[in-house]
């Protein structure tokens, strides 16, 4: 089996960080692979284990922090990597302008499964995913917190609303978002860290994929960040615990009835 | 030297991959072993922490120094010193539980065992079934190791027959093995001669095992061991009889840059609590991390860290080198351990009454610190030897 993981090293950050004309420093920024691609990559690993043969390729579009990201998912186990190096315009890339850039590596690797998390945690759009299944043009899954591997097809459970949760059965090649808590990543040692070095890292730029610059398949523009308003609308309640309570059900009260 | 080429610079940056192993390390810190936990394990005392060890175990951690021919990691002075900071951030002292089978197990036997030793031992460690404790410091003095020596290894048909006392051989209640060190031949020109280093089974007949009450890591178990005529083998006999002070000395260097990552990793745990600590708390109507003295004191902790930091990881990187390092790593022991107190007690200062009470982890790093200005050379005798490097008499 071959299995495509879509994964983005997603920014966080530092405690010192603040807004400057819209935007934060870079060097208020922290990288790391997103919390929800590390369950991707641990569920294609699984899904390769349980197969008992494959590949796991993972394809990152980002800057120079790519690197390191794609080294520590290696080090899990994954078999080689590809960068799609767009140097300072990550930031400027809507997830319609990464999914065309995922979909130009991924798709002539022809995978069986391509993976990613549900969404990133720095920009939260959860369309990644979504998109690039739509520009292979595969069937796809959401939101997918159980999966299994039978034959040429996939049994999946998703998550929906409410704690209720839908089966479905997919033929490959499907694309599946993966939500945190499916399994287990495991930790990179420093073993499987040095072997890791020795494996297959490409990079490759949006140019030589037949992209003018990156921000040109962009579907959006990223405008400037603010901080959201603050509004001087919270009561502090004071008082015994008792007083407080009582105020709080007349709150209530006022509003509900 | 043309236009173009870029100013010299000293690159103060890990490599990429102990940058992720850093990084991978601190997620299973924070995941399993957070301070919380810590908190609880350090507070049992006299209870040892199965748990932790066991938890090390699953992740490979007793192999990190072990060498890939059985079964470990092969990671060099640097990792190790990487490592023993990310644990140390959350379990303080209790990352001895880590670092005594580490540093008395895997290092001593990995550079002097045997390759029959080295077979029995290594893999056993890896794989979390063989705990090892010290056993150099005896009851009547400390830093004067050779000169308060009384334990005695007598030879005896088919090994050696072991009296004396140790005292402050950490976890030796729940080892497996004492790594010992005995005076084995009186007569000797010079006293640093004729003492070996023994591979001894905690449960040999004839040893004693006494745990102390102490200050700070209560959990791990400090004890005095007791030994009267108990017996250790030829083949747990480790490196060459009579010569295990000189097989000592290359290690201590190593021991130094253990104990000061330790303390550096005390240095994050105080300066991570502190900065949260003043951002949440308010008094009279304002965040008190708005105080202009607890901004300094905060500052003062970060100073201490860089401080630390800078002479710790270039001692362990002039280790890694094959470079001599005793004065660097002298130093890079007084300066973290000494910086981990006073940071730890200014921690406590900010948290104010937080800072004393038993359910925040100031105190503990606190308690934990202090034996590091004493262990495993005190911060004075430190003093001296570097005091000796630059040439002055040697002055005990």
């Amino acid at each position: 089996v071959k299995i495509a993981v879509a994964v983005k090293i997603a920014a966080s950050l530092d405690d010192g960080a603040t807004l400057h004309d819209g935007a934060v420093d870079p060097a208020d920024l922290e990288w790391d692979v997103n919390e929800w691609d590390l369950y991707a990559v641990e569920t294609a690993l699984q899904l390769k284990e349980a197969a008992g043969e494959g590949e796991v390729v993972l394809v990152s579009v980002g800057g120079e922090q790519v690197s390191e990201g794609l080294l520590s998912c290696l080090a899990m186990g994954a078999d080689r990597g590809i960068h799609v190096e767009v140097g300072d315009e990550a930031g400027a890339l809507d997830s319609i302008a990464v999914a065309r850039l995922l979909a130009a590596v991924i798709g002539p690797e022809s995978p069986d499964i391509v993976l990613s998390g549900v969404q990133s945690s720095d920009f939260a759009s959860a369309a990644t995913g979504t998109a690039l299944a739509a520009l292979l043009g595969l069937a796809r899954v959401a939101v997918v917190r159980a999966v299994r591997l039978d034959d040429r097809a996939l049994e999946v459970d998703r998550e929906l609303e409410g704690g209720l949760v839908q089966r479905l059965r997919v033929e490959l090649p499907a694309a599946l978002t993966i939500q945190t808590g499916i399994n287990e990543p495991r930790y990179a040692t420093l073993r499987s860290i040095r072997r890791a070095a020795g494996k297959r890292r490409d990079t490759i730029t949006p140019e030589q994929l037949g992209f003018d610059e990156p921000a040109s398949v962009a579907a959006a523009r990223i405008g400037p960040m603010a901080e959201p308003p603050v509004r001087g609308s919270a009561e502090m309640l004071q008082g015994s615990a008792s007083d407080v309570a009582d105020a709080i059900a007349s709150i209530v009260r006022a509003r509900v009835s | 030297m043309s236009l173009e080429t870029a100013p010299p610079a000293l690159n103060f940056d890990l490599p990429e991959d102990l940058r992720v192993f850093v990084n991978s390390t601190r997620k299973w810190v924070d995941k399993e072993i957070p301070k919380d936990y810590a908190r609880e394990l350090e507070r049992k005392e006299h209870e040892y922490p199965f748990e932790l060890w066991d938890k090390l175990t699953a992740a490979g951690f007793h192999g990190l120094s072990v060498a890939e021919e059985y079964g470990g990691d092969g990671g060099d002075v640097l990792v190790q010193a990487l490592f023993a900071r990310e644990l140390a951030r959350t379990l303080g002292g209790l990352a001895w539980v880590w670092g005594l089978t580490s540093f008395a197990g895997s290092k001593s036997i990995g550079i002097y065992g045997t390759e029959q030793q080295k077979q029995r031992f290594l893999p056993a460690i890896v794989e979390g079934r063989a705990r090892f404790s010290i056993g150099f410091t005896e009851p009547g003095g400390g830093t004067d190791v050779l000169g308060a020596m009384q334990t005695r290894a007598d030879k005896v048909d088919g090994g050696w027959r072991v009296n004396g006392s140790k005292i402050w051989c950490s976890s030796a209640h729940v080892a497996d093995y004492i790594l010992l060190l005995a005076r084995s031949d009186e007569n000797v020109a010079k006293r640093h001669q004729g003492v070996s280093l023994f591979i001894m089974p905690a449960d040999a007949d004839g040893v004693e095992i006494i745990e102390l009450r102490k200050l700070g890591m209560r959990a791990i178990g400090s004890c005095q061991v007791n030994f009267r005529d108990a017996f250790v083998p030829d083949e747990l006999l480790l490196g060459e009889a009579g010569e295990a002070w000189y097989m000592l000395l290359p290690t201590i260097n190593n021991e130094r840059i253990m104990a000061s990552s330790f303390c550096l990793g005390v240095l994050d745990g105080v300066l991570e609590d502190a900065i949260a600590y003043v951002k949440q708390r308010e008094a009279f109507g304002h965040k008190i991390a708005e105080f202009q003295i607890l901004q300094h004191y905060i500052a003062d902790i970060a100073i201490m860290r860089s401080q630390a930091e800078l002479m710790v990881l270039k001692a362990a990187s002039l280790l890694n080198q094959g470079k001599p390092c005793h004065m660097e790593a002298s130093m890079a022991k007084v300066v973290a351990s000494d910086n981990a107190c006073k940071a730890a007690d200014l921690g406590i200062q900010i948290l104010g009454g937080m800072g004393y009470s038993g359910d925040t982890d100031m105190q503990r790093y606190w308690r934990d610190a202090r034996l590091w200005k004493i262990g495993p050379i005190t911060n004075e005798m430190a003093r001296n030897v570097i005091a000796e490097q630059l040439g002055l008499p040697r002055s005990f």
